[in-house]
C-alpha cells in the first residue's frame, strides 16, 4: 500500500498531462473539421462562380427566362456559400477575400440584372455592343471572383495542413510523456524495493547493537533505567540498577515507582534534570546519593533526554557504581599524603635496583631533586667504604623475607656526609610477587651527637661517682630501695655492689635504730636535703660511725635520694670528743664540695637529656605547625577579604568607629600573619640558597623594614671594607630582622640607643647589635635560644631559636652578653663563604 | 556587569568562596564558585571562563592535579594559584600557573594580579 501512496504524485502528474493533451487533440479535431467544411464551401463557391460565368455566356448568346432563372438560383447558392463563410471566424486575409468575392458577386448580379432588364423590356437603352461590354465586365468580375476563391481555397488548405501537423506533434508529445511517466514509475518502484531491503538490514543491525549494549550493561553491572522527566516515574530499568540501589528486589518491582521512593537524595533533587535540560545529555557526572538502607553511594551518571511518541520528555540513564573505586582512590590519596608529608625519607627501587620513587623528605634530606634520583642506583647516596658488602648483606636478609636495619653514613648532593638509620624491606603483593624494595632513611646525625654527649657525661659522672672519697648510695625515695652505689660504698659495707643494690636503705644501719632512720629519711625527702651523724652496720656486723649528707634530686617525674656517707670511725678512735665531731662536720663540708661537683655533672647530664627531649618536641612541632599554619591562613584570608569588602562599603561612612575598628582588625590580621610566618620559618628546614651580597646593605635594608621609633637613636659602626659574602640572603635578612626587632622591643617605651657594628676578620664577619634596654635576667640568659621560651606577651618563643638555626645552618655562632637593666649585645659570627669557616 | 570577564573561584573553604564572590562581583566581574577540582573541571567542560583562582590543597581533586587537567581542557584560561602553602612557590606545578599568590596577600594585590592578567 505504501508504494501506491508514494506513487500518487506521479500518477496525478500523469493524469494532468493526459487530460491536457487530450483536450488539445479534441480541439484540433474540431479545427480540422471546421477547416474541411470551409474547403467544401469554397469549392462550392468556385463551382457556382463557374456556373454563373457559363450561364452569363449562354444568356448573352440566347437570352431566355429559364437561363435567367438558373442564373438567379446559382447566384443565391453562391450567396449562401459566402454567407456561411462570413459567419466563420476567419483570418483577416481570408475575411478580405470573402468580402471581395461578395462585392464582385454583387456587382456581377447588378450588371446581369441590367442586361436582363434591357433584353426583356426592349428599352433600347442598351445596344448589342453595350450588352457585350457589360457581359465582358461580368466576366471580369467573375474571373476575379474565381481567382479570389482559389486564393481563399489555398489559404484554407494551408490552414488545414498546419492543424494537421500540430495534431501530429501533440500526439507524439503524448506518447513521449507516456514513456517518461512509465520510466519514472519503474525507477520509483525499483528504488522503493531497494530502500525497503536496506532499511530491513539497518533495522536488524540496530537491533543487534541494542542487544550488544544490553549485554554490555548487564555484564559491567551498570544500572540502566528510563524515567519520566516531569513526574520522575521509573518507566523501565535493568537488574543492575536495582542492585546499585541495594533494594534486594527484582528490577521489575521498580517500574512505576517514583525515583524519590527508591533512593534518598543527597544532592538537591532535580540536579540531574537541570543539567540535562541545559545540555541535552550529561556524561560521567559524579553523583552522590544514599540508598534506602542508609549506605552512601557515588555513581557516574550518563543520561540523555529523549521524547516518546507523544512528545513527553523521558530521561534515559546509565549509571556506574564508583563507590568502591572512590574509596580506593581516597585511600590511595591518603596514603600518598602520608608518604609526601612523612618526615622520614622513603625510597623505592625496582628489581634492577633503580629508584622508582622518592618522597619530598628524601629530596630535602639528600639535596637531590626527584628527577635527579629516579632511575639511579640508590648506592650513589651511600658513602660507606664497604658498600658492596652491605649490599650483599641486604640482599641476603631480604631474600629470607626479613627487614634490614642499620646505621650508615650517607652522602648528600653537596658531598657532605651524615648518619642515617636505614630500614629496608621487600614490598610484595598478596601472591608474593615482588613489587619494590622500600627503604626508610632517618637522619640520626643529631641523635648520635646527643647520644655521644650523653655517654660522655655519663662516663664523666660515673668517674666522679666511683672516685669520690665518700661512699655514695642512690636510692628510690618511694620504696627506699638502693638503686646504685660506688666503690667506696662497697668498701664501707664490705659487700659487693650486686648484694647492695635492691636492699632497703634502712638495712644499711643497725637493726635497733631502723625506725629512727626511716623517720630521718622521710624528713630528708620532704626537705630535699639534710645532714646527720649515724651508724652503719657492715657485713661482719661491725657498727661504724658515719656522717651522712643526703640530697633529693628531682628530674621530671623521677626523684632520687642520694646519700654521701663519710666514715668517721678512724677519727673517732683518735678523738672521741665533741670537737672532733665538729671537725668531722668540717670535713664533711669538703665532701659536700665534691658532692656539688657531682651535682654539677648530674646537671650537665640532665641538660643533655633536656636537649634530647627538646629535639623530639621540635620534630613533633614541625609536623603539627605546618598543618596548623595552613589551616589558620584560610580563616585569616577570609577575615582579611571580609574587612576589605566592609572597608569598601563603609568608605564614605561618617561613623569613625567603624573605620577605626576595621583598621584595628587589619593590624591584628597582620600580627597573626607574622606569628604564622615565624612558626613556619622556624619549622621549615630550608636548604641554604647561596648568593653573593654586601652584608652592610642587608643590614641597612632590614633597618628600613623594622620601624624604629624616634625615641631610639641608631648608631652605625660599619666596616666598609668587608668583601662580598656568600650566604643565604633571605635567611640572613630574617636573622637580622629578628635580632634588631628584639633590640627595639627591649627598649620599648623608653629612650635608648641601638648600636650596629659590622667587622671582618680572618674570613669571618662579625655583626654586633647592642641595645640599652631592659636586658636579660641571668636565669633566663641560658634559655633564650630554647624554642617556646618567650618573655614577651605576644611572642611565639621561636624568634631567637630560628636565628640559632639559621646561624647553625651557616656554620656560624651567636653570643649573648647582657646585664639586667643595662642592655644586651648580641654578636653573630659567620664565615665569609660556607667553605671558609671550616 | 559581566563585561569585565568571568572568574571561577575554586576553594574548599566556603568563606573564601563567599568573600571572593562579593569582592570580585563588586569589581564588575562575573564570578562562579566551585568547592573542588572535579566541580571545576566539570564546569569548565561546558562553560567558558577567563580566569581561575585555585587553591592547591582541596579535597576530592587537589589543585596540583587540577592545573594540568585544566590546561588540557581550557588552555586559554588564566590561572592564579591562591594557597596557604608558601613552600609550593617554586614547585613545578605552581610554575604552570600564571600567578602564585599566598593567602596572606591583601585583596588589593589579588585584584591587581587579576587586572594584569585580564587586561
Amino acid at each position: 500500500m505504501k508504494i501506491f501512496k508514494r506513487m500518487i504524485p506521479i500518477i496525478l502528474v500523469f493524469f494532468f498531462f493526459v487530460a491536457l493533451l487530450s483536450s488539445l487533440i479534441l480541439y484540433s479535431f474540431y479545427q480540422i473539421q471546421a477547416t474541411t467544411q470551409r474547403l467544401i464551401v469554397s469549392r462550392r463557391i468556385v463551382e457556382d462562380t463557374f456556373n454563373l460565368s457559363y450561364l452569363t455566356q449562354d444568356y448573352l448568346a440566347n437570352p431566355s427566362q429559364r437561363i435567367k432563372f438558373q442564373w438567379d438560383v446559382t447566384y443565391l447558392k453562391f450567396r449562401r456559400g459566402t454567407n456561411e463563410l462570413e459567419k466563420e471566424s476567419l483570418s483577416p486575409r481570408a475575411k478580405n477575400l470573402v468580402e471581395k468575392i461578395t462585392d464582385k458577386g454583387l456587382s456581377a448580379k447588378h450588371y446581369f440584372s441590367l442586361i436582363a432588364f434591357s433584353m426583356e423590356e426592349e428599352t433600347g437603352l442598351l445596344t448589342d455592343s453595350g450588352r457585350k461590354d457589360l457581359g465582358r465586365a461580368i466576366s471580369v468580375d467573375l474571373h476575379q471572383m474565381a481567382s479570389s476563391v482559389f486564393t481563399l481555397e489555398n489559404i484554407f488548405r494551408e490552414e488545414f495542413l498546419v492543424v494537421q501537423r500540430r495534431v501530429g506533434i501533440w500526439f507524439l508529445g503524448i506518447i513521449f510523456i507516456f514513456f517518461l511517466v512509465f520510466i519514472g514509475f519503474i525507477y520509483r518502484l525499483f528504488r522503493e524495493i531497494r530502500y525497503r531491503a536496506e532499511s530491513q538490514k539497518k533495522l536488524s543491525e540496530v537491533n543487534e547493537k541494542l542487544r550488544l549494549v544490553d549485554r554490555l550493561v548487564e555484564f559491567t553491572g551498570d544500572g540502566a533505567y528510563r524515567y519520566n522527566y516531569d513526574e520522575g516515574v521509573i518507566l523501565s530499568a535493568n537488574q543492575g540498577f536495582a542492585d546499585i540501589l541495594e533494594l534486594g528486589c527484582s528490577y521489575k518491582d521498580l517500574i512505576g515507582k517514583q525515583l524519590e521512593d527508591v533512593l534518598c537524595y543527597l544532592e538537591e533533587p532535580g540536579t540531574i534534570r537541570k543539567l540535562i535540560e541545559k545540555k541535552g545529555s550529561i556524561r560521567a557526572y559524579p553523583y552522590h546519593f544514599k540508598t534506602l538502607s542508609g549506605k552512601n553511594k557515588w555513581v557516574l551518571h550518563n543520561s540523555f533526554l529523549v521524547k516518546d511518541r507523544n512528545g513527553k520528555k523521558i530521561i534515559e540513564a546509565i549509571i556506574t557504581d564508583i563507590t568502591e573505586k572512590r574509596k580506593i582512590e581516597q585511600k590511595s590519596r591518603f596514603l600518598a599524603g602520608i608518604l609526601d608529608s612523612a618526615p622520614l625519607s622513603v625510597i623505592a627501587t625496582d628489581q634492577k635496583r633503580k629508584i622508582i620513587y622518592v618522597n619530598p623528605a628524601t629530596e630535602k634530606l639528600f639535596g637531590y631533586s626527584q628527577d635527579e634520583l629516579i632511575g639511579k642506583d640508590p648506592m650513589i647516596l651511600n658513602a660507606e667504604p664497604d658498600r658492596e658488602e652491605i649490599e650483599d648483606e641486604i640482599v641476603g636478609i631480604l631474600k629470607k623475607g626479613g627487614v634490614y636495619t642499620r646505621r650508615l653514613t650517607d652522602r648528600k648532593k653537596d658531598g657532605s656526609l651524615f648518619k642515617v638509620e636505614m630500614t629496608i624491606y621487600q614490598l610484595k603483593d598478596k601472591k608474593g610477587n615482588f613489587i619494590a624494595l622500600v627503604g626508610f632513611q632517618k637522619d640520626v646525625t643529631q641523635e648520635i651527637k646527643i647520644q655521644e654527649e650523653i655517654r660522655e657525661s655519663e662516663i664523666k659522672f660515673r668517674n666522679i661517682f666511683e672516685k669520690a672519697g665518700s661512699a655514695i648510695f642512690v636510692s628510690d625515695p618511694e620504696t627506699g630501695n638502693i638503686l646504685d652505689c660506688n666503690r667506696q660504698a662497697e668498701k664501707l659495707m664490705g659487700m659487693p655492689r650486686e648484694e647492695l643494690v635492691g636492699i632497703h636503705q634502712s638495712q644499711l644501719h643497725p637493726e635497733a635504730d631502723k625506725e629512727r632512720y626511716k623517720k630521718v629519711f622521710k624528713e630528708h625527702i620532704e626537705k630535699g636535703a639534710g645532714n646527720f651523724q649515724g651508724k652503719i652496720r657492715d657485713k661482719e656486723g661491725k657498727d661504724k660511725p658515719v656522717w651522712i649528707n643526703a640530697k633529693l634530686f628531682v628530674f621530671g617525674e623521677k626523684k632520687l635520694l642520694v646519700g654521701f656517707f663519710t666514715d668517721l670511725s678512724q677519727r673517732f678512735e683518735l678523738e672521741r670528743k665533741e670537737k672532733e665531731v665538729i671537725k668531722a662536720s668540717v670535713k664533711a663540708d669538703t665532701e659536700q664540695a665534691k658532692a656539688q661537683e657531682l651535682e654539677k655533672a648530674y646537671n650537665q647530664l640532665k641538660a643533655t637529656q633536656d636537649r634530647l627531649v627538646e629535639a623530639e618536641k621540635l620534630a613533633a612541632l614541625g609536623k603539627l605547625s605546618g598543618i596548623v599554619a595552613h589551616d589558620l591562613r584560610n580563616p585569616l584570608a577570609v577575615i582579611r577579604n571580609s574587612v576589605y569588602i566592609l572597608r569598601k562599603n563603609f568608605a564614605g561612612s561618617k561613623d569613625s568607629t567603624v573605620i577605626k575598628y576595621l583598621q584595628l582588625l587589619d593590624e591584628e590580621i597582620e600580627v597573626a600573619d607574622s606569628i604564622i610566618e615565624e612558626v613556619l620559618s622556624f619549622t621549615r628546614i630550608k636548604n641554604i640558597k647561596l648568593s653573593s651580597f654586601d652584608l652592610n646593605e642587608i643590614i641597612d635594608k632590614v633597618l628600613t623594614k623594622v620601624t624604629i621609633p624616634d625615641s631610639i637613636r641608631i648608631e652605625k659602626k660599619f666596616n666598609s671594607n668587608i668583601p662580598k659574602m656568600q650566604a643565604d640572603k633571605e635567611q640572613l635578612q630574617r636573622l637580622f630582622t629578628n635580632i634588631i626587632r628584639n633590640a627595639k622591643e627591649a627598649m620599648e617605651g623608653q629612650e635608648g640607643k641601638l648600636t650596629l657594628k659590622t667587622d671582618c676578620k680572618d674570613k669571618t664577619v662579625l655583626v654586633e647589635v647592642s641595645d640599652t634596654g631592659i636586658g636579660i635576667n641571668e636565669d633566663n640568659a641560658g634559655k633564650i635560644f630554647e624554642p617556646m621560651y618567650s618573655t614577651k606577651i605576644q611572642g611565639t618563643g621561636l624568634g631567637l631559636p630560628a636565628c640559632k638555626n639559621i646561624i647553625e645552618a651557616h656554620k656560624g655562632s651567636i653570643y649573648v652578653e647582657s646585664k639586667e637593666g643595662e642592655g644586651t649585645t648580641i654578636s653573630v659570627v659567620l664565615p665569609l663563604s660556607p667553605g671558609s669557616g671550616d | 556587569m559581566g563585561q569585565k570577564g568571568k572568574i571561577i573561584v575554586a576553594d574548599d573553604n566556603p568563606g573564601i568562596r563567599q568573600t571572593f564572590s562579593d569582592l570580585l562581583g563588586n569589581e564588575g566581574y562575573t564570578v562562579e564558585t566551585v568547592a573542588n577540582g572535579y566541580q571545576l573541571l566539570d564546569y569548565l567542560r561546558d562553560n567558558q571562563a577567563d580566569l581561575v583562582i585555585l587553591d592547591l590543597m582541596m579535597p576530592e581533586k587537589d589543585g596540583l592535579e587540577t592545573i594540568s587537567a585544566l590546561r588540557s581542557i581550557a588552555p586559554q584560561v588564566k590561572v592564579i594559584v591562591y594557597t596557604a602553602f608558601g613552600r609550593y612557590e617554586n614547585s613545578l606545578y605552581a610554575k604552570e600557573a600564571d600567578r602564585f599568590l599566598l593567602k596572606t596577600e591583601s585583596p588589593d594585590t589579588v585584584l591587581a594580579s587579576i587586572r594584569e592578567l585580564l587586561d
